[in-house]
């Protein structure tokens, strides 16, 4: 292939594919159908209680500023194993109580187990994992105090940064990772 | 599986939690230097988790120290530059502009832009961007003027991110960093009807 032709490809396969607005508007809808979390039963073995979440169109909000603003399909990222991952984290509005839940959202839909590392879990690879929902989607919510906080995710073993958040730029140990600024709900 | 997470969710790390892997001489050096910084009113959990995280990278102890001693010079750098009002977040932020690359002085511009013409306006996200604008390749003084004509023009925090976005993503598809920025930027002014300024 000539370089001219090598070139023109490359730079069509690196541009971003236009996500047609009912693309848009059927993503929105399935995150925001995403059930909220109940209450543990008693006698499980869960712990803690359950926190309570104004309309989930607030998350499509969300999802939609990040996705809109962000200029991006919901960042999709090829990576070297072949999966298609898209990921989003998204402040989710809540009764305060000094926290605010964020919902950490990511398709990977061959992924046998995924977690959620950060600076507000010890970065333990254990202490929070994703729940599978819908099929190829895995979200969490998490209560995060306000501030900056920063995270990735371990997906079947391997750390990986989210590809549709920023970085954290600050990163001494040759892995990246990625950036959520939670707002105090109390100030204006 | 959140239940079981909450008890750890709303706590940072501290001193009582550095991972069991350290040895006792790293520990004791954290420790140290979260004194240091705990007597000069800093943050001392960024050096907990700072510590957490690279265990979990995989660093050896001395890459640790390493990075938390650089992380405590640049919280100690970001206290001057913001002033002793900056939040917690803003400190975190401006020190991870720090490590990206971005001079005091043009950390410095952005505060003066905002206390003079922005009063109250956080400076948390729009230091993140200017740090991933310059790990993106935007030299760092094209990032920082072009963050503070879109603040100047009332972007929202939201807008900035997508700003730094749209600049990525023009930036994979062939154009220089500094074109990228400077291109996307004037597209923006030129939507919301404000004029194009040349960085």
């Amino acid at each position: 292939m000539a370089d001219h032709d090598l070139r023109h490809t490359i730079g069509a396969l690196r541009r971003d594919v236009p996500m047609r607005p009912e693309w848009r508007s059927a993503v929105l809808r399935d995150v925001g159908a995403l059930p909220f979390p109940e209450a543990p039963a008693r006698g499980s073995s869960a712990r803690g209680r359950a926190w309570a979440f104004r309309p989930a169109t607030a998350v499509a909000a969300g999802l939609l500023c990040a996705v809109v603003g962000g200029g991006l399909t919901l960042g999709v990222e090829r990576l070297a194993t072949g999966q298609r991952r898209e990921t989003a984290g998204v402040p989710v509005p809540a009764e305060s109580r000094g926290t605010t839940p964020v919902r950490f959202v990511l398709v990977a839909p061959r992924a046998s187990t995924v977690t959620l590392v950060g600076d507000f879990n010890g970065w333990s690879r254990t202490a929070t994992p994703l729940r599978r929902t819908g099929g190829a989607l895995w979200s969490v919510d998490l209560p995060l105090s306000p501030g900056r906080h920063t995270y990735a995710f371990v997906v079947d073993g391997v750390l990986i940064a989210d590809p549709n958040a920023l970085d954290s730029a600050d990163d001494d140990f040759g892995v990246r990772s990625s950036v959520v600024l939670v707002s105090d709900p109390h100030r204006t | 599986m959140i239940g079981a997470a909450a008890p750890r969710v709303l706590a940072s790390q501290s001193r009582d939690e550095l991972p069991a892997r350290l040895q006792p001489v790293t520990r004791a050096t954290i420790e140290r230097l979260a004194d240091s910084l705990a007597h000069e009113s800093l943050p001392v959990e960024p050096l907990y988790d700072k510590a957490a995280e690279g265990v979990l990278k995989g660093a050896d102890d001395a890459r640790i120290v390493a990075a938390i001693r650089g992380l405590a010079q640049r919280l100690r750098e970001a206290r001057v530059l913001l002033g002793p009002a900056a939040t917690d977040a803003e400190l975190a932020a401006a020190s991870s502009a720090l490590h990206a690359g971005a001079a005091p002085a043009l950390i410095r511009g952005l505060v003066t832009t905002r206390d003079d013409r922005l009063p109250g306006r956080s400076l948390g996200l729009p230091l993140v961007v200017l740090a991933n604008l310059i790990a993106d390749g935007v030299p760092a003084s094209v990032a920082s003027e072009s963050l503070t004509t879109l603040m100047v023009h009332g972007a929202r925090d939201d807008e900035l991110s997508a700003f730094r976005w749209s600049v990525a993503r023009d930036i994979q598809g062939g154009t220089t960093p500094a074109a990228a920025a400077s291109g996307v930027m004037a597209r923006l002014l030129r939507t919301t009807g404000t004029g194009a300024r040349q960085p």
